[in-house]
C-alpha cells in the first residue's frame, strides 16, 4: 500500500467520514460533492420539478397530437443529452489522445460522458418507444431514425464494454479513445436519418433548415427550458461520475503497487 | 389528458432511471471513498 493510502489517524479522517457510521447517509453529502457541485444539483433538482410541471400540466395539448406532445419535453432533451455526451467523449478522447500529457482525466470525463450517454439514449429510445405506441400504434418499427438511434445505443454499450477490458489505465484510454472518435460519426447519420430516407419518424420541429419555429410559445419555451436542465443535469452527472472513477483508478493504482511489493518482498 | 398511463410512466421512468444511476453512483463513491487518501480527491 503506497504512503497516500496509509490509515489515517483520527485527526486527518475525511470530513464525511460519518458516512460510514450513520445507516442512512446525507444524499447530499458525498465524497466527490464540493459546494459548486451541491449549488448545481439544487438548480437542476429545482429545473426537475418545473419542467414536470410543464409537461404535466401547465402547457396545452397539441392540434394534431393531442396530449402525447407531453412526452416531447422530455423525449427531445434526452436524445440532445445522449447526443451532447457522446461529443464531448469524443472531444475529451481526442484530447487524451493528442495532448502532450496525456492526462487520464480527459479518458475519466469521457468514460463517465460515455456512460450518461448511454443512459440517456435509453431513455430516449423508451420514451420514444412509448410516443410511438400511442402515435403509430407500435412499440417499434424498423425505420431509419429508430434503426440508427439503436445502432448508436448498442455502439456506446460496446465502447462501455472495451474500457472494461483490463490493462493499464493508459491502454484503456488509448483503445477507448480511439472508438470514441470513429463513434461519434454515427451522429449525423442519426440525426439526418429522417431526411436522407423516407422515415415515420417527424423531421426537425425546432431546428428546420428554413429556421422557421412553428410552435406555440409555451411548449417552445417548456422544450429549451428542457433541454438547459437535461444539459445541467449531464454536467453535473458527468462532474459526479469521473470523480468516481478517478477514486477507482486510485484504488486500481494502489493495490497494484501493494501486488508489487509483496512480490518485492518474496524475492528479497 | 388522454394516454395518462404512457404520457407519466415516461417521466417515471426517466427520473427512476437517473435517479437509480445516481444513487448507484453515491453508493459507489462512498465505498472507494474510505480506501482513498484526501490527497488523491484534488476537488476537495
Amino acid at each position: 500500500m503506497r504512503d497516500g493510502q496509509k490509515q489515517l489517524s483520527s485527526d486527518e479522517k475525511p470530513k464525511n467520514h460519518m458516512n460510514r457510521l450513520h445507516p442512512f447517509p446525507s444524499p447530499v453529502d458525498t465524497p466527490t460533492g464540493t459546494r459548486a457541485s451541491r449549488g448545481l444539483g439544487i438548480v437542476v433538482l429545482f429545473g426537475t420539478v418545473m419542467l414536470t410541471l410543464l409537461g404535466l400540466f401547465f402547457t396545452g395539448e397539441d392540434v394534431v397530437q393531442g396530449s402525447t406532445v407531453r412526452l416531447m419535453y422530455i423525449h427531445v432533451p434526452t436524445a440532445w443529452v445522449a447526443y451532447l455526451a457522446f461529443i464531448v467523449t469524443a472531444i475529451t478522447s481526442a484530447m487524451y489522445l493528442w495532448g502532450k500529457q496525456h492526462s487520464l482525466t480527459f479518458d475519466r470525463i469521457a468514460g463517465a460522458s460515455a456512460e450518461v450517454g448511454v443512459i440517456f439514449m435509453g431513455l430516449c429510445l423508451v420514451t420514444g418507444s412509448l410516443w410511438g405506441r400511442i402515435t403509430w400504434g407500435t412499440y417499434w418499427q424498423w425505420d431509419p431514425r429508430l434503426t440508427t438511434t439503436a445502432f448508436l445505443f448498442v455502439t456506446y454499450v460496446g465502447y462501455l464494454a472495451v474500457r472494461d477490458l483490463g490493462g493499464s489505465h493508459h491502454q484503456r484510454a488509448k483503445r477507448s479513445g480511439v472508438i470514441a472518435l470513429l463513434a461519434v460519426l454515427e451522429i449525423p447519420l442519426v440525426h439526418f436519418s429522417v431526411v436522407l430516407w423516407r422515415s415515420l419518424h417527424q423531421e426537425a420541429s425546432v431546428l428546420q433548415p428554413s429556421g422557421d419555429v412553428t410552435m406555440d410559445g409555451l411548449m417552445l419555451f417548456s422544450l429549451l427550458f428542457g433541454v438547459v436542465v437535461f444539459t445541467l443535469l449531464f454536467t453535473w452527472m458527468v462532474l459526479h461520475r469521473q470523480r468516481v472513477l478517478a477514486l477507482a483508478d486510485a484504488i486500481d493504482d494502489g493495490g497494484l503497487e501493494a501486488a508489487l511489493q509483496e512480490r518485492r518482498n518474496e524475492v528479497n | 389528458m388522454d394516454h395518462v398511463s404512457f404520457i407519466v410512466g415516461g417521466y417515471v421512468i426517466t427520473f427512476v432511471a437517473v435517479g437509480a444511476y445516481v444513487l448507484r453512483m453515491f453508493r459507489q463513491a462512498r465505498k472507494f471513498n474510505s480506501a482513498i487518501a484526501e490527497s488523491d480527491k484534488p476537488w476537495r
